[in-house]
């Protein structure tokens, strides 16, 4: 495989669009559904998901170094069930990559280009998303790192603008109901911070990967505090009718109205939503596709990037009826499929990988010392 | 209309299949054989679409699987 290498910084920035781009799109609606007024404090429940994440692939990386999880699965679990588990994580990202290109095509027929065909504007996507994977992880850390900044600015800008509508006692009574309700909303975020996994695909390119850990961290934190200023703001806007919005930060940005000059503002939200759904989907692409090459020992992984990209186009079309369907899914059984494929699965390895290491020689353990 | 999209399927199927075979050494047999086998299972899947667009797809049966922890969450 490809010896490219990018910066732990540069793998934060890659995993901060690969969970905020669609987090701000369906996902405050979902939340709201459930916790009401005290949505805000979702995302941080939600975050602990993250942060566990964070450790158990770090952990996995430390006891198997410069390997995936489709190698170290077979380490763990053996050639059979390690190649099971390799092709329950393919094909997971099959499915979760066609999801997301689905979801992002429903979002711009649905608010932009209500006349395009959507299978245009999908495959369009993909094929921008299959050049920068196939020109390797280099370049698409290097893009995250001109492109990310921009768009925190302009998400900032905007919560910034939304300050003169808003309504503070939205926020009141807090917690109604006690605690539940707002961990309740926390289910269907609490996947997209699942998705922190992807570091493990990652973590064999990062050059200071001593770092790894601190930066994947740092990555949780600032989607934290972006989905918890998002859903503030819709909250201080919208109040409880925020849950009957398809994509409620659309709406808030819609609302933006400074002196009758400042208006229309969507269009930039519409410019950073694309660029920030282009890196996502190109870091799935790359974790599918780099996958899909060690699952099969294939010396390298470019010839597979548009036969892979035409497979994710047809599944992206077969993946639900309607958007309905997509958001029933996601807001209910896809919660528990994103973390049970991404968190529970790794944890499930990282426990038999230390019961292994502790019933055979010490040899493992001491590398892992010398790593310190 | 449906003989225009498999028509269409199968100039796009070409096309990278063109293009990578342009692209690979005699010695990556094993590449080529992987690139053959996923624009074959593309196809398939294509003209099965086509045919059928309703089947039951992959949502479907993750929704089934996942339906017990699924209803905590229905509203």
């Amino acid at each position: 495989m490809e010896n490219e290498k990018i910066t732990s910084v540069q793998m934060m920035m890659l995993l901060y669009p690969a969970i905020t781009a669609t987090a701000i799109l369906l996902v405050p609606g979902v939340t709201a559904q459930h916790a009401q007024q005290d949505m805000w404090l979702s995302p941080i429940w939600a975050s602990l998901i993250g942060f566990l994440t964070v450790h158990i692939t770090v952990q996995l990386y430390r006891l198997y170094p410069k390997k995936t999880p489709i190698e170290y699965s077979v380490d763990i679990a053996g050639p059979f069930f390690g190649k099971f588990i390799g092709l329950l994580l393919l094909f997971f990202y099959f499915h979760v990559t066609a999801i997301i290109i689905r979801e992002y095509g429903e979002f711009v027929v649905g608010n932009f280009l209500f006349r395009t065909p959507i299978d245009f504007v999908m495959g369009a996507m993909v094929f921008v998303c299959a050049v920068a994977v196939r020109s390797g992880i280099a370049v698409l850390g290097r893009l995250a790192q001109i492109l990310v900044p921009v768009v925190i600015l302009l998400l900032t800008i905007i919560v910034i603008l939304v300050f003169p509508d808003i309504e503070l006692e939205n926020m009141f009574p807090m917690f109604e109901n006690g605690l539940l309700p707002s961990i309740m909303g926390a289910a269907t975020p609490q996947s997209w911070f699942s998705e922190c996994f992807l570091m493990a695909f990652l973590l064999p390119h990062v050059i200071d990967e001593n770092h790894g850990r601190r930066w994947g961290n740092i990555a949780v934190v600032s989607i934290m505090l972006t989905l918890f200023f998002t859903n503030l703001a819709t909250l201080f806007v919208f109040g409880n009718i925020t849950a009957s919005f398809v994509y409620p930060v659309i709406s808030v940005v819609r609302y933006i109205s400074i002196a009758d000059f400042l208006e229309h503002v969507e269009v930039v939200v519409m410019a950073l939503w694309v660029v920030g759904v282009f890196l996502k989907i190109s870091v799935f692409y790359y974790a599918l596709v780099t996958g899909l090459a060690r699952w099969l020992n294939l010396s390298q992984y470019e010839p597979l990037v548009f036969s892979v990209g035409l497979l994710l186009c047809l599944l992206s079309n077969w993946s639900a009826n309607d958007l309905v369907e997509l958001t029933h899914f996601l807001g209910t059984t896809g919660s528990f499929y994103l973390s049970f494929v991404q968190t529970v699965i790794p944890l499930f390895l990282l426990l038999v990988a230390k019961w292994r290491n502790r019933a055979a020689s010490p040899q493992p353990a001491v590398s892992h010392q010398e790593r310190k | 209309m449906k003989a225009w999209l498999v028509v269409g399927m199968l100039i796009i199927v070409g096309l990278i299949w063109w293009y990578e075979w342009s692209r690979l050494e005699r010695e990556y047999k094993k590449e080529k054989a992987a690139v053959a086998i996923l624009l074959c299972l593309a196809m398939l899947l294509g003209v099965i679409l086509m045919v059928n667009p309703d089947l039951p797809g992959p949502t479907q049966a993750v929704d089934r699987l996942f339906r017990p922890f699924g209803k905590m969450l229905e509203k």
